[in-house]
Order: C-alpha cells, then structure tokens, then sequence
C-alpha cells in the first residue's frame, strides 16, 4: 500500500500535526493573552477616568500626595502591570507605583504622545530601553468625557513578560529535549527574536537574522506565511516546523522540533500505519486542540480570577502563602485538563468500542468478511484509546506515572546530562519489596528537577550526583553538585526555586537543607519522614 | 465461528461462553441460572455499548442503569442486583464512594470496577472500598466476562 512507501512522509506529517495543533494552541493563548490586556485597559481607563472626575485622581504635579499612589497600586493590583506610571499632558511623571520612577523611557515617548490625541488604549512592542529590562507597555488615556479634548493624563502600565508571557511561550504541552515556541518580529531586512531561547540565552531582541535566510523558518514567519517546513534553525540544526502570525499583533510564531528527535517520537508512534488510522488520529488532534484552546482560554480566566483573589489574600498573608497557593492551582489546573481528555474521549472511544464488539458478536457466520473488518476497526480503535492515554498523560509527568519515581529520577538525571554536557550519577537505595504507593512521589521529583535546573543553571559544575534512598522511616533526596556554591547569607537565598522546594517539602511534613558556601559546590537534602507500615 | 466447536453435544461460542448452543437445531437454549446486572457510568454512549454487548450473554440480564453514584445506591435498593459494573470517576458521588456505600448496606452484592485505563491507583482504592475487581474499559470482552461470572460465584 502506498503508505508503507512513503512512510517517512507519514511521519514528517504525524509531527507536523503535533506542532501545528500546538502552534494553533499558543495563537490562541497569546492573543487571548493581548486581548484581555486591552480589555483590562479599557475598563481602567473608565474607572481612572471617573476617578479623576471625582476629583480622587490628581492630574498635576506636586499636588498628588499620598491619594494617588493608593489609587495606582489598586490598579496595579488588579492588573498583570509590573508598574504603574501616570504622566501629565507635559510628559512629566505625576506619581508611580513603585514611588520614585522619575521620567517616561525614551521608547515609549511616541506611542505617549498618540495616546494624548487619540485617546485610545495602545499596546506598545516588546521595548527595551538601556540599562532597563525588556518590557511591553499598554498606555491608559484618563479623559474628561464631557470634552472631546486630548486625554488628560495617560496612565502607562509596564507588563514584565517574564511573569506571564515568556512562560506562556515557553511551556510545551510534553516533555521534549528539543521542542520550542519562538516569538519574532520584523525589523526593516531582519527578524529579531523576542523571547529567551532554549538552547541559546540572553537572546531577548538581541538575536537577529536577516529576512533572506531562506531555510530560517522565523524567516517565513516574518515575512507573513503560515507553513509547515523543514528548515535549519538559529543553531543550525535540522528543524521541522510550522509557522503562524499573531492576529492584530506585529508578532508572528514558529513552533518547531529538532528532526533527531521528531523522528525518534514518529517511529515510537508509528506503530499503527493505516491510513483510516492516520485520519482518524488527525481528526482526534483537531478537536484536542480545540478542547485544548478553549481550556486554556478558562484557565486564562481562572488564572486572572485566581491572581485577584490572591492578592487580596497577599495583604493579610505573607510571601510564602502566596507563592504556593499560586503555584497550586497551576499543578491542579493541568492535572484536571489531563483527566478531562482521558474521561470525555477515552469513555467516547470506549462506548463506540463496546458497541462494536457487539455488532462483531451478532454478525451470522455465514459473512466472514464483515467480521473481519469489524475486528481490524477493532484493532484501529484500541491505538486510538492508547492515543488518548499518551496525550493525558503528557500533561503531567508521564514516566512519573507509567513507570514510577526511579525511572523518572533517571530520566531527570539523563536530561540534565544532554541538555548541559554534565555528568549525572543517580544512586538509589531502595529495600528489596519497595512501596508501590509513593504519594510523595510527584513531589520528590519535582523538587529534583528545581534542584537539578538550579545546578544547571546557576553551578557552572563538572558533574552532579543525586542520591535517592527510601526505607520504613522515611526517604531522603540529595542533589550534589561540585560548583560554585553560593553565599546563604545572601538575598539569593529567598528564591523563588529555593522557596519552592521548602514548601513542596514541607507538605509531607519533610526538611530541606542546603549546604553550601562560595566555591564549595551545593548539597541539597530533602529529607520526609513516612509512618510506619 | 469454528465449525468444528459443533461436533460436540453441547458446546458454546468462544467469544459468549454463556450462549448455550444446540447442535442439532442450531439455536439458543435457555441457560437456567441468569445473573442479574446493575450498569453504571455517566456516559451514555458507555452505557449503551455495554448494554447491548453484554444482553447477548444470556447468562446475563442487565436490571438497570445509573449515572451516578447517588443513583447507583437507590438503583441497588431496589434491584437488589446480583453485580454492579461501576464506573469510578462519576460527577456527585464517584464510583468508590458508591462502592463503599453499597458494600456497607448489602455486603452480598458484588461490585466490579471498571474505569478508563484501569490505572494501578484506582485499582487498590476501588479494591479498599470492596470491588471484587477493577477493569480498564479497554478490557477484552472474554476477560469482563469472566470476571463477572468469577465475582459472582
């Protein structure tokens, strides 16, 4: 048949509709993540207005005291703003939240000024400003309705795409050694890189190729074609990739995965070839993408609802409560999209199953022929429900799950190795007739992972080692490192990773301690105590 | 089916080990002992697919169905049915709550769990609260078969 002929094809293509299903995915998110900034803008920029009406908003330097900068700060609090600035019509900074900004920056000055005449909500490009971080600002025009005058004042919303839209970018639904999401724009003859790259950093508008590189995929995307390629990287890598424009935004997407590993993926796939199975499978990740677009469109919602209702709690709670309460709903959130796809799909494809079963039981004898196909449709049935199983379990920690805590220790281990050029020991002592039952298991190996990308990212070490032992009182995880240590004394030592571990430990009532000093590598210990069996 | 399977007096389908056959006339004979069946699941199509299969066992008769556990429990009450085929993760109250509740109230109706993937977890959690066994939905059907005939003796 012609498909066994053209099989590489058929894998090129089983990938391709993984990442344009992914592609369309992050669309989707991003400019539902630009929308509803707008949308927020908007509805400051009445309220601010009505304040400033009743005279609660102070337009004019040196008047504004302690007023405004409360009334900033709940507009910050309600907004995904990093800061808030508001600038009189002379350009000149009235208050800010945080206090002390002292002028607009240089990028932002004509985007300011058309906001004034237009009195419209903008949304300024990825800027960045000497010896400021990269930003995006959205520019709120306050105005007097009853006069169709220039705005009165413009508040300028700084968003820190490190917060919300770099992650966004970055996650992948699965794990993958090589897979990434780039976001670029045009710049006169060139594309330029607008978020940090996974095999290069430091890359943020820094990186650029010029627009001719025809193998470059982010070249096409530029240039405003939305395809599925193959094509050499900015590392120069085989790529395959697809890509996509933002819609109403000046950005465009590519979504792409190193061919070694694509291919590796397609073969473990590629177990069922039929071609009524291939349309099957295109069609199941086209709804998933869809069920997936909109799950992430409520979880947007869920987000913000849930970033507003932490914030109120922030003000009678301290760091630590809210650092975790946030990271909490993100963990259950994916885990509820996971169970959602495995319960409606999977009982979809089950009950067709039954019912097949029962047509195949009823056929006469005397036709053969139908019970054959119906048992090949069978066949075609079970690798989909399998299908349904890896794509739900791809959104938490597969091997977690499929094959236990160690294994995906190991895992850890061998993906720190390929990603940094590190070695990695794993020893593991675990008593003969171990648990089966870890229920602290995903929390083990998530601390292991922060632990794991802190070396890698921070140690600069020659090797790493991670001990996992387990027996009737309790279990212990030691990540080593030979590096460059840290101070502990020191402000860094409040990280949100290191915080983190703390709290993950701390909810099966474990320890966590770090023995560290300047040039004395790092030894992270997580120690749970278990009850006795 | 085998042809061959017919040379014996009285023999049955492979695929319905309960479907009596008679050589001679080549029809159904009525089996004597008829185990009464509860469904439950919270999808239909889950729900129908199983009950079409599982009425051609003639050693089967399906008494009911519910969608979920609060009416799985008032189902049993009245049913009072030899097997329970339930569903675990149901809105309301899910598939182990039920099991615990029926077990409670009628230690002598057997439940058998049947979910997704019949993944190790909810295989000791159904098998804590008092299924006879769990099963994923991907189970072939000589083996659900078995196993219900295998619970209920």
């Amino acid at each position: 048949m012609w498909y066994y002929r053209n099989q590489t094809e058929t894998l090129k293509r089983d990938v391709w509709n993984d990442l344009n299903a992914i592609a369309d995915l992050k669309v989707s998110q991003i400019s539902e993540w630009r929308r509803s900034r707008l949308a927020e803008a908007k509805i400051l920029a009445g309220v601010a207005s009505r304040e400033a009406a009743l005279g609660r908003l102070i337009l004019s330097e040196g008047r504004a005291g302690g007023l405004d900068r409360e009334l900033l700060r709940t507009f910050r609090d309600n907004t995904q703003a990093e800061k808030i600035v508001l600038v009189s019509r002379e350009g000149r900074v009235v208050e800010s939240v945080p206090a002390g900004i002292r002028q607009v920056s240089q990028s932002d000055l004509q985007l300011l000024e058309r906001c004034f005449t237009e009195r419209k909500v903008l949304f300024s490009d990825f800027n960045k400003d000497p010896s400021e971080d990269i930003h995006l600002d959205l520019f709120v025009p306050v105005t007097d309705p009853t006069k169709r005058d220039q705005a009165l004042a413009v508040l300028v919303l700084r968003l820190d795409p490190d917060d919300y839209l770099y992650p966004l970018i970055q996650s992948w639904p699965r794990p993958s050694r090589t897979a990434e999401t780039l976001l670029i724009r045009r710049e006169g003859d060139s594309v330029v890189f607008l978020n940090e790259l996974r095999h290069r950093k430091g890359t943020a508008l820094r990186l650029s190729f010029p627009l001719t590189q025809q193998s470059l995929p982010a070249a096409h995307a530029t240039v405003g074609a939305e395809t599925t390629m193959e094509g050499t990287d900015y590392r120069g890598v085989s790529v395959l990739a697809v890509t996509r424009q933002i819609p109403n935004s000046p950005w465009a997407l590519v979504a792409k995965m190193d061919q070694a590993e694509s291919y590796a993926i397609a073969k473990q796939m590629a177990k069922v070839t039929g071609f009524q199975v291939f349309l099957l499978v295109s069609t199941l990740f086209l709804a998933f993408a869809l069920l997936l677009a909109q799950k992430a469109i409520q979880i947007r919602n869920r987000e913000r609802q849930a970033k507003i209702e932490y914030r109120e709690l922030a003000k009678h709670s301290d760091e630590l409560q809210r650092l975790t309460a946030h990271l909490d709903i993100r963990e259950e959130e994916s885990r509820r999209i996971s169970r959602e796809i495995h319960e409606e799909f999977g009982n979809a494809l089950a009950g067709a199953r039954f019912s097949l079963l029962d047509v195949h039981g009823r056929i006469p004898d005397d036709h053969p022929e139908l019970a054959e196909r119906i048992k090949a449709v069978l066949a075609e049935q079970k690798s989909l429900i399998d299908q349904v199983r890896r794509i739900s379990q791809h959104l938490r920690p597969p091997i977690l799950d499929q094959l236990g805590l160690i294994p995906a220790i190991k895992w850890l281990a061998d993906d720190f190795e390929l990603r940094t050029g590190t070695k990695c020991l794993v020893s593991v002592q675990v008593p003969d007739g171990a648990r089966r039952e870890r229920p602290y298991g995903s929390t083990i190996y998530r601390i292991c992972q922060e632990a794991l990308s802190n070396v890698a990212r921070h140690a600069d070490s020659d090797g790493a080692q991670v001990l996992f032992s387990e027996n009737d009182s309790g279990v212990v995880l030691e990540i080593k490192d030979d590096g460059k240590g840290f101070n502990l004394s020191d402000g860094n030592v409040s990280s949100i990773g290191i915080i983190n571990m703390r709290e993950r430990a701390r909810h099966f009532g474990g320890t966590l301690e770090i023995i560290t000093s300047p040039g004395q590598g790092t030894k992270v210990t997580v120690r749970i105590p278990l009850e006795k069996r | 089916m085998n042809l061959e399977s017919l040379s014996t007096d009285l023999t049955t389908d492979p695929r319905f080990p309960g479907r009596a056959v008679d050589p001679e006339l080549g029809e159904e004979v009525k089996t004597s002992r008829r185990i009464r069946v509860v469904l439950v699941d919270d999808h239909r199509i889950v729900l129908d697919g199983l009950r079409e299969l599982l009425s051609q066992d003639r050693r089967i008769r399906i008494v009911g169905e519910a969608m979920n556990g609060r009416e799985a429990v008032e189902l049993v009450r009245k049913e009072l049915p030899d097997v329970v085929l339930m569903d675990v993760v149901m809105p309301d109250i899910d598939g182990i709550r039920a099991t615990q509740m029926i077990k409670a109230e009628f230690p002598q109706v057997t439940v058998v769990g049947l979910s997704m993937f019949g993944d190790e977890d909810m295989r000791q959690q159904m098998l804590q609260a008092g299924a006879c066994a769990h099963l994923g939905k991907d189970v072939e059907l000589t083996v659900l078969l078995a196993t219900l005939f295998g619970c209920v003796q």
